[in-house]
């Protein structure tokens, strides 16, 4: 393929420059991006191979054709690459006819319970209580709750995603789980 | 639409063979050509086909304007015939 040991040998902001005059250059940005995009897609669709891949190469021709609007703001490459796969996503579960089921399992949800009910003692009900809480928020906020328990993603990187400061990622995620616990509350 | 739901048995990571077999520049990079290939030019619009049509519409008339010349011609001569 193309100069590939000479892409090898750039780095990032560099590719990045290339890529901007010569979309041939993106191939090595798709080669160190590739399995954090397919990785994410593949558990945000709970292991539905097929799909993470065709959704996986939509992300990557988008953002081949965005490549030249793309800003360095000083974030990684690859939290622009995963807000395009997140979109693609979404688009994805709002056109679907079928429901697209996401699976958590115990364990992911283990650390957001203990943020709702403040405690380390769960029974089933809770954890059944929870995804049910879940399937009733707007997509805006199950998006976050994804991102921090599921994907088990930091604050910074929320926020380099969403393009805002971390507090303000931390203020999002807390607000949201301050909601689940009245919600959890009341019922 | 989409839908939480609980499965403690659910697949966690993709395998590296999984990864292998879906990393693949090569087709990203032709869908991508193939989408944003600029559309074929209409016919009209190529220089030798305009010529080329200019020239068939040239002889066509041409053509017409002889056998029209030749039919008055010889419907003068008939009507020479009866006087």
């Amino acid at each position: 393929m193309f100069r590939r040991k000479q892409l090898k040998n750039l780095s990032e902001s560099e590719l990045i420059k290339l890529a901007k005059k010569d979309t041939r250059y993106f191939e090595g940005l798709y080669e160190r991006n590739f399995e954090f995009v397919f990785r994410f897609l593949y558990k945000r669709l709970s292991g539905n191979e097929d799909l993470s891949n065709e959704l996986t190469q939509k992300t990557f021709i988008k953002a081949m054709g965005a490549i030249k609007r793309y800003e360095d703001r000083g974030y990684a490459f690859s939290t622009w690459l995963i807000r395009i796969a997140q979109n693609e996503a979404n688009m994805l579960f709002r056109s679907s006819k079928k429901t697209v089921v996401i699976e958590f399992s115990s364990s992911d949800v283990k650390p957001l319970l203990s943020e709702v009910y403040e405690s380390s003692e769960f029974k089933d009900e809770h954890y059944e209580l929870l995804i049910q809480l879940l399937n009733e928020l707007p997509d805006d906020q199950s998006d976050l709750v994804e991102l921090r328990f599921l994907h088990e993603m930091s604050f910074k990187k929320i926020a380099d995603i969403y393009n805002i400061t971390e507090a303000n990622a931390k203020m999002r995620v807390y607000r949201i789980i301050e909601k689940l616990r009245k919600i959890g509350a009341s019922s | 639409m989409k839908k939480y739901k609980l499965n403690n048995d659910k697949k966690k990571e993709p395998t590296p063979a999984q990864i292998k077999k879906y990393k693949d520049f090569s087709t990203v990079a032709h869908n991508y050509q193939r989408l944003t290939k600029r559309p074929k030019k209409p016919l009209y619009r190529d220089p030798k086909f305009f010529i080329l049509i200019i020239l068939l519409g040239l002889i066509f008339l041409l053509v017409f304007m002889e056998t029209e010349k030749e039919e008055a011609e010889v419907n003068n001569d008939k009507t020479e015939q009866r006087d």
